[in-house]
């Protein structure tokens, strides 16, 4: 996006902040989280920051807020702007996340979470400072500010400027001394310090009565007092001056301001006026604004004549006004010369779109309410907008327009349903749309074709989301044939969303024709969340035909285009690792899933992905278990469920991870617990199949099986493998049919039995499934012993058919664990997951038993840290820990592995196979 | 007042505010029109027309942007008049 940078420089010194004011600046070095300076203007607030900052001891970030910051995404991608030019590592990821418009949105307390930790990693002392801060009126920012605020790491603090107290929980944060504040009272002038800026700053002569007269009149307000000795620069009778001046009641700007302007000749004066509308300006803008040349020499001039003039860089680009001055300035104009105010936006606007600052150009039309050049300025920067997340903003310009206006653009109500439709506001999206369609019946037909096309485009991500497969198809396919082919962001994102709906269908070919040609479009539209979400959908439509091959070179190229597009995290990303964990796991490559489920944990946890996480959770309870750690296993499951239980995940999230704790539980021998998960399920009952919920019937099949009732479950696998086979869904097939191998054999039915494995064997083979029939322990390792033993007969009675079998059978048989390690699994005694702590977020291991004395739960996370690099800082701050508590703990651990050094606790911590 | 008392009074009230210091006549157009009058003792009256709570709170602050003491809000409604 185009940052506006003259936002995020501290404003530079100038001569009239000379004035040193110790008693201020001790108070600012008071090491609270947040320090709230609030006044009116004119009592030199920002000054007082100046004149800190060479004093601070910590670095400063600086960020000028205004009135389009209301824009969550706004603000933080300039919050985190402004951290960037201290480190430009910080909020990286929170930036990612801000600028992938495809995921729905994420809270902000997650964007300030991730942020968070960014800057508790961080090792410096930091002062972020925001001012004006009174711009900002979004509830939703002033929240997110407070859970900041109250997490800050012990070395950052927050330093608000405003002019009136802002909406947050001052008082809670006064009573535990966690505020510093300097008022208006503080701020103003002491009589000393009045003297001291009239003498030595403004370099009058002036004796003590006539500072102190001038003190009272202006009260110690700075801003008057700089007036008043701007305006006695040039006067010949001072005395005459203060005493007219102190005996005037009129408002003091009025008096001075008046005074000031006038003095200056003709040209200056239309200068200040005209130039007055702008809320920042430059030699170049105002050029432009006035019509004439030589600004920059005049603004020079100005800012040297002391004319209340700010610069904002620090290298004479860019100026504002002082806030009082431009206020009596634009007062005046608009009493004087109010058609010249019109005019005066216009220029303003047209100079700021040439110069491809859109959102001032868009303010300044919005002002003199000229709505026609405001729409076809927002009809350009829409798209962009969008793409950069800011929603609000867009809505907040759309929401001013007259429903006129928006009629004759009906563009603008396509970008608005876009938005609605991101928001996963759906029925709002869908009027927006209707909107547009009568408004498009109006418009000349050359026009109308491609804003049909886009109709339906958004039309089919609305079907899609209401799960509405049929609708989606038609309008996508509607879509994809108007729109234009260079429309590579929308077209690649309706390719999309056809293909999820084929693919939802069952139409399996078509689907991966979609993602194919999705891929490709958004790899050439530089949209990399629409590339890998098609690349992971492509490879999942190639696992559901149990192609795991080609499944894994899908993922593969996947990470490497990830790897490509970075710093760009796509989030998308993470599904990449936890699909292709899922592969490797099923290969028995356990390390190799391991490594990726650890790389999906770490992007998750930066990103708050709770609904990958839910799948990752599942993943690494069934790693555990395979690994022989049951504890671990059901630590995880647990997790996973209570993730989507407290954010209430979606059901094909949860599905696979209630059937991965059945497994477990019967895995483990917890024949009663599973069996009371069966009992109670609200499935067992129901005749038609809820395709979102499989992996709950197949744990139903599971549990019936191992609870005597084959017949049940063999009912019910049957009607699982009609469905799987009319829908060309191998992968499904083999977890059922080896299933129902099960099931026959435990109804004693082994001709039946055999048959259904070999089918599930001849299935499974091309794709190189193992853990899937490992899994299922003992009963499935003596049935395909059987089977092994029946090829060999049929071989010997001369039947080929199966010969390609036995090489894969033998693969199957060794990978079984032999009888001694089978003994290393010990049982654990069943837990409901809501008992489950979620306070640790590592994983780890129970400790060995050759342990004297167990290593405790937190002194296994401290080790872990340990293990992951931490220094005992970066372990108090993540443990939310004193140091000196984390130096206990690693004597403790010191103590119980007996050994003197972090390193060789980690060597002896691996040897025991704690770690 | 009721809820429903207080909205059908939500339109056309007529606000006075008081502040300190004399405000010169050209801030009128500024203040969304109201008229200004400046008081012996050194004080200004804003009084007009006020659409809804909303531009009562623009217009305070304005006036505090100004840096100019409050000194009181009243409110006619439309019976008082």
């Amino acid at each position: 996006m185009l940052l506006l940078t003259t936002k995020l420089h501290v404003p530079p010194r100038t001569r009239q902040n000379l004035v040193e004011r110790p008693r201020l600046t001790q108070q600012l070095l008071a090491d609270r989280p947040l320090t709230l300076i609030s006044a009116p203007p004119g009592f030199g607030k920002t000054t007082l920051l100046q004149s800190w900052i060479p004093l601070s001891p910590c670095c400063v970030t600086w960020l000028s807020l205004d009135a389009g910051d209301n824009d969550p995404a706004r603000f933080w991608t300039y919050f985190i702007a402004a951290l960037q030019t201290l480190d430009a590592q910080l909020g990286a990821d929170a930036l990612a996340l801000l600028c992938t418009p495809q995921t729905q949105l994420a809270p902000l307390e997650v964007i300030v979470t991730i942020l968070l930790n960014d800057l508790a990693a961080l090792r410096k002392d930091l002062a972020c400072v925001l001012d004006d801060y009174h711009m900002i009126d979004n509830h939703a920012l002033h929240e997110a500010m407070t859970y900041l605020i109250d997490h800050l790491p012990e070395h950052v603090r927050v330093i608000l400027i405003c002019r009136s107290d802002p909406p947050l929980p001052l008082a809670r944060w006064r009573a535990r001394d966690q505020l510093t504040e300097i008022r208006a009272g503080d701020l103003r002038f002491t009589s000393d310090e009045a003297a001291a800026f009239l003498t030595e700053v403004m370099g009058l002569s002036l004796s003590a009565s006539e500072a102190a007269a001038l003190e009272t009149r202006a009260e110690g307000w700075i801003a008057g007092l700089q007036l008043a000795a701007l305006s006695m620069q040039g006067h010949q009778d001072i005395a005459g001056f203060i005493s007219a001046f102190t005996g005037s009641h009129r408002y003091i700007i009025d008096y001075l301001a008046e005074e000031v302007i006038q003095r200056q000749p003709a040209p200056v004066q239309t200068f200040l006026l005209h130039t007055s509308v702008l809320e920042r300006f430059s030699g170049a803008l105002c050029d432009t604004l006035l019509e004439r040349s030589g600004s920059q020499a005049v603004l020079e001039q100005l800012e040297h004549g002391n004319l209340f003039l700010i610069s904002l860089d620090g290298q004479r680009q860019w100026y504002r006004f002082h806030h009082l001055f431009a206020d009596v300035l634009r007062s005046i104009l608009q009493r004087d010369q109010p058609e010249t105010v019109i005019a005066l936006h216009r220029r303003a606007s047209d100079w700021y779109a040439h110069n491809g600052l859109m959102a001032e150009a868009i303010a300044h039309a919005l002002t003199i309410k000229d709505f026609e050049r405001a729409a076809r300025l927002i009809e350009q920067e829409a798209e962009p907008c969008l793409k950069r997340s800011e929603y609000a903003t867009l809505q907040r310009w759309l929401a001013v327009l007259p429903a006129e206006t928006l009629h004759a653009h009906p563009g603008l109500l396509l970008c608005d349903a876009t938005a609605r439709v991101i928001k996963h506001e759906l029925d709002e999206a869908e009027r927006a749309l209707r909107e547009a369609e009568a408004a498009i019946a109006v418009i000349p037909a050359d026009r109308r074709e491609r804003l049909l096309s886009e109709i339906a485009a958004i039309g089919a991500m609305i079907a899609l989301n209401r799960n509405d497969v049929p609708r989606t198809i038609e309008l996508a396919r509607q879509a994809l044939a108007h729109l234009p082919d260079d429309r590579l962001h929308l077209r690649g994102s309706v390719m999309l969303h056809l293909g999820a709906a084929y693919d939802w269908n069952g139409q399996l070919v078509e689907a991966k024709r979609c993602f194919v040609e999705a891929t490709r479009l958004g790899e050439a539209a530089g949209d990399l969340q629409t590339a890998l979400l098609a690349i992971a959908n492509q490879a999942a439509t190639e696992r559901t035909r149990a192609r795991y091959q080609s499944a894994a070179a899908l993922y593969h190229y996947g990470l490497r285009l990830d790897e490509k597009y970075r710093p760009t995290r796509a989030p998308a990303a993470v599904y990449l690792f936890t699909d292709l964990a899922d592969v490797l796991y099923e290969w028995n490559d356990l390390d190799g899933a391991n490594v990726h489920i650890q790389e999906a944990i770490e992007r998750c946890n930066r990103a708050q992905l709770i609904r990958a996480l839910v799948v990752i959770y599942r993943q690494l309870a069934r790693l555990r278990f395979s690994q022989g750690d049951p504890a671990a296993a059901f630590e995880a499951i647990n997790k996973a469920l209570q993730l989507a239980h407290d954010h209430q995940v979606p059901s094909h999230y949860v599905s696979p991870a209630l059937a991965q704790r059945v497994k477990l539980l019967l895995a483990n021998g917890d024949l009663a617990a599973a069996s009371r998960w069966a009992h109670d399920s609200d499935l067992a009952d129901t005749d038609a199949l809820i395709t979102t919920r499989e992996d709950e019937y197949l744990a139903l099949a599971r549990v019936w099986t191992a609870a005597g009732q084959p017949d049940r479950a063999l009912q019910l696998l049957a009607q699982l493998q009609q469905d799987a086979e009319s829908r060309g869904r191998i992968e499904r097939s083999i977890f059922v049919l080896h299933l129902q191998a099960l099931a026959y054999r435990a109804r004693g039915d082994a001709s039946q039995a055999m048959e259904a494995l070999e089918r599930s064997l001849v299935l499974a083979e091309p794709a190189g499934f193992i853990r899937t029939f490992v899994d299922e322990g003992e009963p499935m390792r003596l049935l395909i012993s059987d089977f092994r033993l029946m090829v060999e007969r049929r071989a010997r009675a001369g039947n080929a058919e199966v010969m390609h079998l036995p090489p894969y059978v033998d693969k199957l048989l060794a990978a079984f664990p032999t009888s001694g390690n089978k003994a290393t699994v010990k049982s654990i005694p069943p837990q409901g997951y809501h008992a489950v702590s979620h306070s640790a977020g590592m994983l780890r291991r129970q400790p060995s038993a050759t342990l004297i004395e167990p290593l405790s739960e937190r002194e296994l996370e401290v080790l872990w840290l340990i293990h992951a690099g931490r220094s005992n800082r970066e372990i108090a701050d993540q443990l939310v820990i004193a140091p000196s508590t984390v130096k206990k703990h690693i004597n403790n651990i010191f103590g119980k592995l007996g050994v003197q050094s972090r390193t060789q606790a980690l060597a002896r911590a691996r040897e025991l196979g704690v770690l | 007042m009721s809820f429903e008392a207080a909205m059908s009074h939500h339109v056309c009230n007529t606000y006075t505010i008081r502040l300190e210091g004399c405000l010169d006549a050209h801030w009128s157009e500024w203040f969304d029109g109201m008229s200004i009058t400046c008081t012996s003792d050194g004080e200004t009256i804003l009084s007009g027309v006020v659409v809804d709570q909303a531009a009562l709170h623009g217009l305070l602050a304005k006036i505090s942007d100004l840096g100019l003491p409050l000194v009181a809000v009243t409110r006619q409604n439309a019976q008082e008049k």
